[in-house]
């Protein structure tokens, strides 16, 4: 082994000492193994992460039948708000040629009629999402790809660049945002609504709007729409993220006119996002299924 | 090869549950590692080992003397996924803080390595592999890994100052 081997030999090591693995993850793997699908192959060459579609009964919680009850209905009618939102908002875009962020809608709240959930002709099969404190399930539309899954994330993508929808929870860690290109997440976001949608809203090169009171599934959110404005870091096309950990997992990255729509749920004191994003040339049936998914979106 | 033995122990005494906690207790730090200075996030490192344990959980009693081989050439698969993901959707690389000037230095010539180049010097300078067992990792021939290492080993030349 000559000079040059024996230092990228040293400095690798140096670099591998970088690594702070969690002291206990072994839970966690045993979550993910009792919620994957037997049938399930995963494919290491197309998966980062592995797909895990299961449906997943409402989950053991104080609540009681009745107001479990309630919530079914009011996660139908929550069905035709969130639409009757996205349809605004698809609307607006479309009339809409170039690339300004999608002007805010009216704030929505979701009427108490009870309404059949949408019956989506090209659903595959229900992806899941597992928060501390509530399970939700969404379709997978055909030719999209799931990703993550149950917790702390899951969703489905398509196309390059993606396009796509995630759910994500804190599952007891703690939201960041990170400035792509810093390497580094930003501190704690703090623990309110407020404080996570402030993050959201003030990240640099974002157009945001602002957040609007809705009702999802039953569940008090606050809805932005995001618009990524410019480039701002130096190999990154548009930016930022938000984290789940002090080490930036599940990071979402922006790209220059990247549009978010963003649901963070209070859910029993724990807050959850629904992220849906798209581009000004996504075209209007893969806008039509994001909308689909976010649409499904069903608590419990 | 002591770990081994246990996990193969535990495998035919308690079960493939049993085998695979020895398994992640023998292994877990150390894969994390290994993803680490692939993709420089040990968040992203550990989603992508926790699902390699995931992916093996159903074969672990079938794996025989070298679950530690499996797992590792699942981890390196999806890293690979992760990496070429990346420059799919032209996403920034993380980088790790706190390095060292030269450690900086070898970081940035990974980054400009193709992902078969990386994984090859990778696999070759910190686990020890040789071209064989790299070969057998990556499921591709020695041959072409030979290559890679030495493409690599050419542009790390040119970059860091030995």
């Amino acid at each position: 082994m000559n000079r040059l081997e024996r230092q990228i030999v040293r400095d690798l090591r140096q670099i591998a000492d970088r690594a702070t693995p969690s002291p206990n993850r072994w839970n966690s793997i045993l979550t993910r193994i009792a919620a994957q699908d037997p049938d399930t192959e995963t494919e290491p060459e197309q998966h980062l992460v592995p797909v895990k579609e299961i449906f997943v009964s409402i989950t053991d919680s104080p609540t009681s039948e009745t107001r479990n009850r309630r919530r079914l209905a009011m996660a139908a009618a929550a069905v035709v708000a969130v639409v009757g939102v996205a349809a605004i908002a698809i609307n607006r875009m479309n009339s809409d040629d170039d690339v300004e962020p999608a002007p805010a809608v009216q704030p929505t709240v979701a009427p108490t009629t009870t309404v059949a959930p949408t019956n989506v002709a090209s659903r595959r099969e229900a992806g899941v999402f597992e928060g501390d404190t509530l399970k939700l399930t969404y379709i997978v539309p055909d030719g999209w790809e799931t990703r993550g899954g149950p917790r702390p994330y899951s969703g489905v993508v398509k196309g390059e660049p993606a396009i796509g929808v995630l759910f994500v929870g804190e599952a007891g860690d703690t939201f960041r945002t990170h400035y792509c290109g810093s390497g580094t997440p930003s501190g704690p976001v703090g623990p309110t609504i407020d404080d996570l949608v402030s993050a959201w809203t003030n990240l640099p090169g974002v157009d945001a709007t602002a957040a609007r009171d809705v009702t999802v599934d039953g569940f008090d959110a606050k809805e932005i729409e995001l618009t990524v404005s410019a480039d701002n870091g130096k190999d990154c096309s548009g930016l930022f993220y938000r984290c789940s950990t002090a080490q930036c997992r599940n990071e979402l990255r922006g790209r220059t006119n990247q549009h978010l729509k963003i649901w963070i749920l209070d859910v029993d004191g724990e807050r959850n996002m629904i992220l849906a994003w798209s581009f000004p040339d996504t075209s209007q049936q893969d806008r039509a299924a994001l909308d689909e998914i976010v649409a499904s979106a069903q608590i419990g | 090869m002591e770990s081994m033995r246990k996990i193969k122990s535990a495998a035919v005494r308690q079960g493939p549950t049993s085998a695979l906690e020895v398994l992640y207790r023998a292994e877990y730090t150390g894969m994390v590692r290994l993803a680490f200075t692939l993709v420089g996030s040990t968040a992203e490192a550990e989603e992508i080992v926790q699902d390699s344990f995931v992916e093996i959980s159903r074969r672990i009693a079938d794996l025989g003397h070298q679950p530690g081989g499996y797992l590792r050439a699942v981890v390196v698969s999806r890293c690979r996924s992760a990496l070429r993901r990346r420059r799919l959707m032209g996403q920034h690389a993380f980088r790790p803080t706190d390095l060292a000037p030269e450690a900086e230095s070898l970081w940035d010539v990974l980054e400009h390595l193709t992902e078969e180049q990386r994984i090859a010097v990778v696999l070759r300078y910190y686990c020890g592999c040789n071209a064989s067992e790299i070969a057998a990792i990556v499921d591709q021939p020695a041959a072409t890994v030979r290559s890679h290492l030495r493409r690599a080993l050419q542009a790390m030349r040119k970059e860091i100052v030995a």
